[in-house]
């Protein structure tokens, strides 16, 4: 019974933040292999209770998987020099995809994670900042100043100098 | 935000998260009732083959080790054929050894007065 009522809640979890998480470990591990193992790894051992998150379940969750996320990277360094692409591109912009992922990784890690999860895991300020911890007022210049940079290290990649 | 900030997070919502490869944490339902489906399948097969298996068995002996007709068998124990009494001309004279000693007065013809 209680087993079910585990998974159950688990489940809730998973449909509620696998799309965030797997975005906030893209952008801790570089790697979307590394970041949907990492999901999959907290994720199985919450159902086989190797862990149990206690107080608030979303920043706990996030934490967690921001801890397999290193982990993996740790033990698989190696293989995570090689990234793959964890953006898909319109036709034709593949390219830009590549380049934008190599001008992500240039910039600090608390702006990152924030301009991964407000765009491409669709969370509003808030929910950012619930599932990190911080305010939405510091969610949000960690975007604004983020994006800056973003703007300018990807105006630098090679193919848009040229066009 | 300013208007190029703006501007470029426009271009970057053109890109999307990978969508999850099928690695299944929490089956669906559609799964469970398939995986239900075939296991139940699977199973009236492997009964099937295990009835027609014993079936097979219960037949078998019938069909390959038909049993003498009772006719032929003798109601008494047969004898064994007797011992072919020994002719005159390959035993003389009986062993002193064997039990069957009368035997020999029989065959042997008396002298007559």
């Amino acid at each position: 019974m209680e087993r079910r009522l585990r998974r159950a809640q688990n489940e809730a979890l998973y449909e509620q933040h696998s799309r965030g998480l797997r975005a906030y470990a893209c952008s801790v591990a570089g790697s979307f292999a590394a970041a949907e193992d990492a999901v999959h790894v907290v994720f199985e051992r919450l159902l086989h209770g190797g862990i149990e998150i206690s107080g608030p379940p979303t920043p706990n969750l996030y934490r967690v998987v921001h801890n397999a996320a290193l982990n993996h990277i740790r033990s698989k360094r190696r293989e995570a020099e090689l990234t793959d692409t964890w953006l898909e591109s319109p036709v034709g912009m593949e390219q830009s995809a590549l380049e934008l992922q190599s001008a992500l990784a240039e910039l600090p890690q608390d702006q990152r994670e924030v301009i991964v999860l407000h765009i491409w895991a669709q969370m509003s300020f808030e929910e950012v900042a619930s599932a990190l911890e911080i305010s939405p007022n510091t969610a949000a210049s960690r975007y604004r100043y983020g994006l800056s940079k973003l703007r300018a290290q990807f105006a630098s990649q090679p193919s848009q100098r040229q066009s | 935000m300013n208007d190029q900030n703006e501007d470029f997070d426009n271009y970057l919502r053109q890109f999307r998260l990978r969508p999850a490869s099928m690695r299944v944490l929490f089956p669906r339902p559609a799964n469970r009732f398939r995986r239900w489906w075939i296991s139940g399948i699977t199973a009236a097969i492997a009964a099937a083959a295990v009835i027609a298996m014993i079936e097979t068995r219960t037949t078998i002996p019938a069909v390959e080790k038909p049993r003498p007709p009772a006719a032929s068998v003798p109601a008494t124990p047969s004898v064994s054929p007797p011992v072919a009494a020994p002719s005159p001309v390959r035993e003389p004279a009986p062993k002193p050894s064997r039990s069957r000693a009368p035997e020999p007065q029989t065959i042997v013809p008396q002298p007559q007065n």
